[in-house]
């Protein structure tokens, strides 16, 4: 064997011999104690994350049944103008219509979305959340509300 | 009655056992903390390394996969909270181009009664005289008896960048060995 490999040998011996050192007593409490703590927080978490889902969730059944509420409003409108002739290609355009109406109406609100945003990017997280409650409030009153005289 | 080992206390912590994590505790506190140590130099740092990693194994147990030695899965997140810790403390810990300017060619041949003569002392100021990527590739091959391929896993590198930095670790140790030896 040549110096150089045994000097490597020692070196390698050298290292797996050094001892191992123990931390301050009570480490071991500290880490339980820290680990129990954690878990204490742990249901907090998931109350908030259930909260805001559960919220989540209410605004979209609410908008979902205001507009299942419009349709049913509407019902006998509706099917007077799909028993008329030609009532599929009319329905169709109307539907185009009222999308590309809807797409200008979405790129207004999207825009003044972004400069609200903008304009509160200074502001603590709780702005976000109330400014996604009154867009949302926004969306709801603009669904449930039947303009006077406007008939599909 | 045998010691449980740590496969089936991570299995009875999963189980919800919370108590078994005392035993992993008791199992690798003091390796966790001497290669902490070793890295750092500063009690204080190491033992809150040490600690961050026992709590972020805790919370990650789940993700354990039990095809790789557990060891080497607590070693790595001991890995990165010690690297975290040297950041922190605004030291610079990596390498990409793994440039070894300050290594001459060929290392001075060691007289055999030199190292022969390294004593726990010696290899541990040696050893904190590296930078502590090489001193953490040479504590796991060495102390912890991890292979290559191991430590790869551990450090996040390949095999072959391991292996490189094991020559050049004792490189290293060699010409401080050689330098010391003339003075």
């Amino acid at each position: 064997m040549n110096m150089d490999a045994k000097t490597d040998q020692l070196i390698n011996k050298a290292i797996a011999a050094l001892p191992y050192r123990r931390p301050r007593a009570g480490f071991s409490a500290r880490v339980m104690a820290e680990i129990a703590a954690a878990q204490a927080a742990a249901p907090w978490n998931g109350y908030i994350l259930k909260a805001t889902g559960l919220t989540v969730a209410g605004w979209a059944m609410t908008l979902g049944v205001i507009g299942a509420k419009l349709v049913y409003s509407n019902l006998p409108e509706i099917a007077a103008f799909l028993i008329q002739p030609g009532a599929a290609a009319q329905g169709l355009k109307l539907l185009a219509a009222y999308a590309a109406l809807f797409g200008v109406k979405l790129a207004g609100g999207l825009s003044f979305t972004a400069d609200l945003a903008a304009a509160a990017a200074g502001f603590p997280g709780g702005y976000e959340v109330a400014a996604a409650a009154v867009i949302c409030a926004a969306a709801v009153a603009a669904l449930s509300k039947r303009p006077a005289g406007v008939r599909i | 009655m045998m010691a449980e080992t740590d496969i089936e206390l991570v299995r009875r912590c999963l189980g919800g056992d919370n108590a078994a994590f005392e035993g992993i505790l008791e199992l690798y506190q003091d390796r966790i903390y001497s290669f902490a140590l070793r890295l750092l130099r500063d009690e204080q740092a190491a033992e809150d390394a040490a600690q961050e990693t026992f709590l972020k194994a805790f919370k990650n147990l789940a993700s354990y996969n039990p095809a790789y030695p557990f060891a080497s899965w607590l070693f790595r997140i001991a890995h990165n909270a010690s690297m975290d810790a040297l950041r922190a403390g605004g030291k610079t810990v990596s390498m990409d181009t793994e440039d070894f300017s300050d290594l001459p060619d060929r290392t001075a041949g060691v007289a055999e009664s030199v190292a022969a003569a390294i004593d726990s002392e010696r290899i541990e100021a040696l050893l904190a005289s590296l930078p502590p990527l090489y001193s953490e590739a040479l504590l796991l091959a060495y102390r912890e008896d991890m292979g290559p391929a191991e430590i790869g896993r551990v450090l996040g590198v390949p095999e072959g960048t391991v292996k490189a930095r094991l020559f050049r670790g004792r490189e290293m140790i060699k010409t401080k060995l050689a330098a010391d030896a003339t003075v």
